[in-house]
């Protein structure tokens, strides 16, 4: 707790003070990046990278902390880790939701009600952004950073410092963020293009970039240390084809994170140089690409859209075998289809270009690739039907969820396609329709598979139970809300509402006023969800090790784990969803 | 690196570290290779600064290249100590493998060096991207801004790189031979990698 | 599951509800009314895309519902039945058989739509389009003379040049269907050929700063006439 005080007080006075002075000599760009670079060095080491490195290089343990401060420090177990993710996480989706609320207000009617729109791009560029991080690191992070371990009886992550180290990097990035539209704004939008972004000389961009970076490599390790994990620490018995799915899928996030965030990085790293040493990578009067930009974020930022939904498909796939007292449909099939989704996720970026100019001919392969992803994706469904078929469904909270998330994502993959279809998406392209897609598929797919997944684990985080009752109204409102808001849209896009506006035309107005009428029943039921957590980690009654009957290896261990998390190294021997009984037929 | 619990698979606790690293000089890779990507396919478009054709204007340009080539030498022995510094550790030298080491970080200080001596040459003539020189010709501005990111680039790896040689030499002070075998292991992977990125930036900033 | 026959069932009843949407489709208008030539291609390829998605989505949901409803457990130590997979791997086969179809069959009917979009480049009519934050300058090279609205001729075929000032802006009127990025650096030809007289909003179609929001112009389609004069009367 203090080494946080002490590590935020150091790490952001080092940071004003370093724009302050170096500001006079370099300018308040360059003085930014410099004194960020500093400062961040002296927040981790502060906040406990020191201790931790010393450690290493002693060739010791990592030491073990206890109580409830750990949680504020940096503590190597991936337990402590996976609840600082998941809180993170939820504190950034608050906080992107309410920048959320602020729109749809701005939105319900034509005309500008109360934000102008520089401050309207502003603040959805952050909720964008704020989103965007939330979905990736929510279940991928937080969920998979407490149970992968566990699914494969490991004692911890294989690198538990490091593991620390990828969390420690979040709080500086959000920080950064959130400073960034007060420093003089944001009006590019998340996919922050060039040469916009290279326009202007506020330092706000900069911090824009900085924090994505930063995000970036938290992600990059995060991903290393999964994929060692589970090449390395499984537990004896647990072969290839006995790792459960939520763990197949978080690998295969993992491969992606390692493969496609460093090529982002160089991007955003070009646009610091264009700002700050006046290089001209984007600036075509001086030999320069404005496109290679949108070519080196998408190569990036569609495989990314990946890592946020293949960790809520395991996560679902994972829960509903639990709930339908079933064994998971076609499991191999599912691996096989996570990896190939991995792999095409990287051919596919040029479909978010299908206007920009580019090429012509490159239309064509990229259309057909993109196309081809509903195929492994249409296999996750199949394992849905498959294994809903004949179940004896108990329909607790994470199973709700999981449904609500399937057919949320039915429709938002299904619009996918004719977004990847170039003829069409020449009309849909930076369209409300697109708007509609995504929210369906991250904000339907990745955030209720993650709200399945935490409903799902939380007795096992915790040791406490969630209200049923109240988890069920919270995912009934959520999900009749959240439809009533984003199946609309789809509609106006179609007509011709376009993004990033803040004003439309005044015949939209019935519909916008109620998506925003809508808006308001999701953020009722995010509080209601905030209460219920609230309530049960007070007074929720005691869940006992395997409240749901599962028997994947993260129900052996007490709950909540120990350090170590096994009392002996688990030994196994069965498949991991050997659930029901041989029917005669 | 904490104890694994033994799988079928058979691997062995440290070979999580070994893994590890694999994958992180992986997406290492990915980060260059998309800049380099980016440099050869702007070179293959742009007439004014064709593949070929040296773009370095005459003025300079052969100490910048003398620089460069040394800088190349520094890099090269630097691997072979730090290669000395692991077998060393491996048998349980400890003086050994201290001196091999130190070799291998004075080197690679050199090499930062000779680098900012070599960027205020090219400075001096107004090779830097924003120059009035750079402004004039759209070929040398792009060219220069390949340039110097990618250095920059490199030399901030350079930098990570002596930290965690620094790191392993530290370890020697107290810990275990075996561990700091490891720990050397870790480090020297990583300067290998610095090394080679560099051996692929000469030819495709100097000579093409 | 138990027999083959689903196949045949699956497909009769999918095709059912595909020919329902495309009725209902043709009925309510998912898109604005179309006023370009180009329009045709784009609004099929949707109107494919529309019906089979929906018969996809009509199945896999009806699917799942039935078995939210059928497949419950009366009481918690009821177990499921245990299988992993069908029998023969059948239903897996058949699914992805059955996607695979599909997919290629959507993706042969939107090259076909790419093909006749880019395959004709002859064109009547060049106009070039400068982006700028955050207006629109259109100029007549024939006439030698600047719009103050976007004048096009109705039926024929229009060459829109696009260049952009400084950062990516993109062109966009819904009823053209027709949407191309601006972008600086190049000079992106489009074609287009308006089919109805009268007046569109055309819109920056990509963030392109504050003004974004604001930066409109307006359409107009002309008979031959009314165009030649509006040109000649500029200025
Ligand atoms: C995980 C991803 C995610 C999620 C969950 C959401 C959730 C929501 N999004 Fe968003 N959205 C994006 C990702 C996401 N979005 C992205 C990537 C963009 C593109 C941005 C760009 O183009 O640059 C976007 C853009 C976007 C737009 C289009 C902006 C434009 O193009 O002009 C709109 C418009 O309605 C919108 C609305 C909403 C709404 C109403 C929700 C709601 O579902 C929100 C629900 C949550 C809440 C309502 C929170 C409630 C919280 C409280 C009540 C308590 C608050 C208290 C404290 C903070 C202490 N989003
Ligand atoms: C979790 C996030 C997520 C996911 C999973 C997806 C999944 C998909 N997305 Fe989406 N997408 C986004 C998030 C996501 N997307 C975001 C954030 C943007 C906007 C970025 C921005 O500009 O701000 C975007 C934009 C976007 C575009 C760019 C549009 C444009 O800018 O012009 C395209 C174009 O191809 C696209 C396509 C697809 C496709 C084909 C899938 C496929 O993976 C879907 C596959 C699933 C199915 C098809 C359904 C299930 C399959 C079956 C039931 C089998 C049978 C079906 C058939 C045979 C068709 N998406
Ligand atoms: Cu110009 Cu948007
Ligand atoms: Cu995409």
């Amino acid at each position: 707790m203090t080494d946080l005080i002490f590590g935020l007080v150091s790490g952001v006075g080092a940071f004003v003070l370093g724009s302050a002075v170096l500001g006079r000599l370099l300018g308040p760009q360059a003085a930014a990046v410099l004194s960020y670079l500093a400062s961040l060095l002296i927040f981790l080491a502060v906040v406990g990278g020191a201790k931790a490195l010393r450690s290493y290089a002693r060739g010791a343990h990592p030491e073990e902390k206890h109580g409830l401060a750990r949680y504020f420090s940096f503590d190597v177990d991936h337990k402590v880790v996976g609840i600082q993710y998941t809180a993170a996480a939820l504190i950034v989706f608050l906080v992107g939701g309410l920048m959320a609320l602020i729109m749809r207000l701005e939105l319900a009617r034509h005309g500008l009600q109360f934000l102008s729109p520089q401050q309207y791009n502003s603040i959805m560029t952050m909720h964008g952004i704020s989103m965007v991080i939330v979905a990736l690191i929510a279940t991928a992070g937080g969920l998979g950073n407490f149970v992968v371990p566990l699914q494969l009886g490991a004692r911890d992550m294989a690198f538990p410092r490091m593991n620390a180290l990828s969390f420690w990097l979040l709080p500086p990035a959000v920080l950064l963020l959130l400073a960034a539209p007060l420093s003089g704004g944001l009006d590019f939008g998340w996919t922050a293009y060039a040469p916009l972004s290279t326009q202007g000389s506020t330092v706000g961009k900069i911090y824009f970039f900085l924090a994505f970076i930063t995000a970036g490599f938290s992600s990059i390790f995060s991903g290393v240390n999964f994929l060692a994990t589970a090449l390395t620490m499984r537990a004896r018995g647990m072969s290839w084809t006995r790792i459960p799915a939520f763990t197949w899928s978080v690998i295969s996030a993992a491969i992606i994170q390692i493969m496609g965030t460093s090529v982002v990085a160089a991007s955003l790293i070009m646009v610091i140089f264009d700002r700050i040493l006046h290089t001209s990578f984007f600036n075509p009067e001086l030999g320069g690409n404005a496109l290679l930009y949108q070519h080196l974020f998408w190569y990036y930022s569609h495989p990314a859209v990946y890592i946020m939904i293949l960790p809520a498909f395991g996560a679902i796939l994972e829960i509903i075998p639990v709930y339908a007292r079933k064994p998971l449909f076609a499991y191999k099939l599912v691996i096989a289809s996570f990896l190939a989704i991995t792999a095409l996720s990287f051919v596919v970026w040029a479909h978010h270009m299908f206007t920009s100019g580019m090429w012509m001919l490159l239309k064509l392969p990229f259309m057909i690739n993109t196309e081809l992803i509903s195929i492994p994706t249409g296999v996750v469904f199949l394992a849905v039907m498959g294994t809903l078929w004949r179940a004896r469904m108990r329909l607790d909270s994470p199973m709700l969820w999981a449904l609500a998330m399937t057919a949320n994502f039915l429709i938002g993959g299904l619009t996918g396609i004719p977004l990847a279809d170039a003829p069409t998406d020449l009309h849909l392209h930076d369209t409300w329709f697109i708007v509609a897609h995504f929210h369906f598929t991250i904000m339907g797919g990745a955030v209720f598979g993650f709200f399945a997944g935490f409903h799902h684990w939380f007795p096992k985080m915790t040791g406490r139970r969630l209200n049923e009752a109240l988890a069920k109204t919270q995912c009934a409102l959520m999900f009749v809300g959240f439809n009533a808001v984003f199946i609309p849209l789809f509609w106006l896009g179609s007509h011709g509402m376009r993004r990033h506006v803040a004003d439309f035309p005044a015949w939209m107005d019935p519909v916008q006023t109620f998506a925003s009428a809508a808006a308001l029943l999701v953020a009722a039921s995010v509080v209601l969800f905030i209460f219920n957590v609230i309530r049960s980690l007070r007074t929720g009654e005691n869940a006992g090790d395997n409240p749901w009957e599962a028997i994947t290896l993260e129900w052996k261990a007490p709950s909540p784990p120990p350090h170590g998390n096994f009392k002996t190294p688990p030994v196994v021997d069965r498949d991991p969803y050997d659930y029901g009984v041989a029917s005669k037929a | 690196m904490d104890a694994a619990t033994a799988t079928e698979h058979g691997w062995r606790e440290d070979e999580g570290g070994r893994v590890g690293l694999w994958f992180f000089i992986l997406s290492e890779i990915l980060l260059f290779g998309a800049f380099l990507a980016s440099y050869i396919g702007t070179r293959l478009g742009n007439p004014d600064c064709a593949l070929g054709t040296v773009v370095w204007p005459e003025a300079g340009h052969l100490p910048g290249l003398a620089m460069a080539a040394s800088n190349t030498l520094i890099l090269l022995t630097s691997s072979y100590t730090m290669v000395r510094a692991i077998s060393r550790a491996e048998h349980a030298d400890r003086a050994g493998f201290r001196a091999n080491m130190i070799a291998t970080i004075v080197l690679g200080a050199g090499f930062l060096v000779v680098k900012s001596f070599e960027y205020a040459l090219k400075i001096s003539h107004g090779y830097y991207p924003g120059s009035e020189l750079a402004a004039a010709g759209p070929g040398l501005s792009i060219f220069l801004s390949y340039y110097y990111a990618l250095t920059l680039l490199h030399a901030l790896h350079v930098i990570v790189g002596l930290a965690w040689n620094g790191v392993a030499l530290y370890a020697a002070a107290e810990a275990p031979m075996a561990d700091v075998a490891r720990r050397a292991e870790y480090a020297g992977l990583y300067w290998h990698f610095v090394d080679v990125i560099w051996v692929f930036l000469f030819p495709l900033l100097y000579l093409i | 599951m138990k027999n083959k026959s689903v196949v045949p069932f699956m497909l009769l009843v999918g095709g059912a509800i595909a020919y329902g949407l495309s009725v209902i489709f043709k009925r309510f208008p998912t898109m604005p009314p179309a006023a370009s030539a180009e329009a045709a291609f784009v609004d099929s390829a949707w109107h494919g895309l529309l019906v089979v998605e929906g018969a996809v989505y009509a199945m896999v949901m009806a699917f799942l519902l039935y078995c939210v409803f059928a497949f419950r457990a009366r009481s918690r130590d009821e177990q499921g039945d245990k299988f992993d997979h069908s029998r023969g791997h059948f239903v897996e086969v058949a699914w992805i058989a059955g996607s695979i179809a599909l997919t290629l069959a959507l993706a042969a009917l939107g090259t076909h739509e790419l093909r006749r979009l880019i395959s004709n480049p002859e064109a009547d009519i060049d106009i070039e389009v400068r982006a700028q934050q955050f207006s629109w300058e259109f100029y007549y090279p024939r006439f030698k003379q600047f719009g103050a609205k976007l004048f096009l001729e109705k039926g024929k075929r229009h060459r829109i040049i696009l260049t952009s000032k400084d950062v990516v802006h993109a062109f966009w009127v819904p009823e053209f269907r027709i949407k191309q990025d601006a972008v600086p650096g190049k000079a992106i030809p489009m074609i287009i050929t308006p089919t109805k007289t009268g007046e569109f909003t055309m819109m920056c179609n990509q963030l392109c700063g504050w003004g974004h929001t604001d930066m409109l112009a307006t359409v107009e389609v002309l008979e031959h006439e009314q165009f030649e004069q509006a040109l000649n009367s500029e200025f």
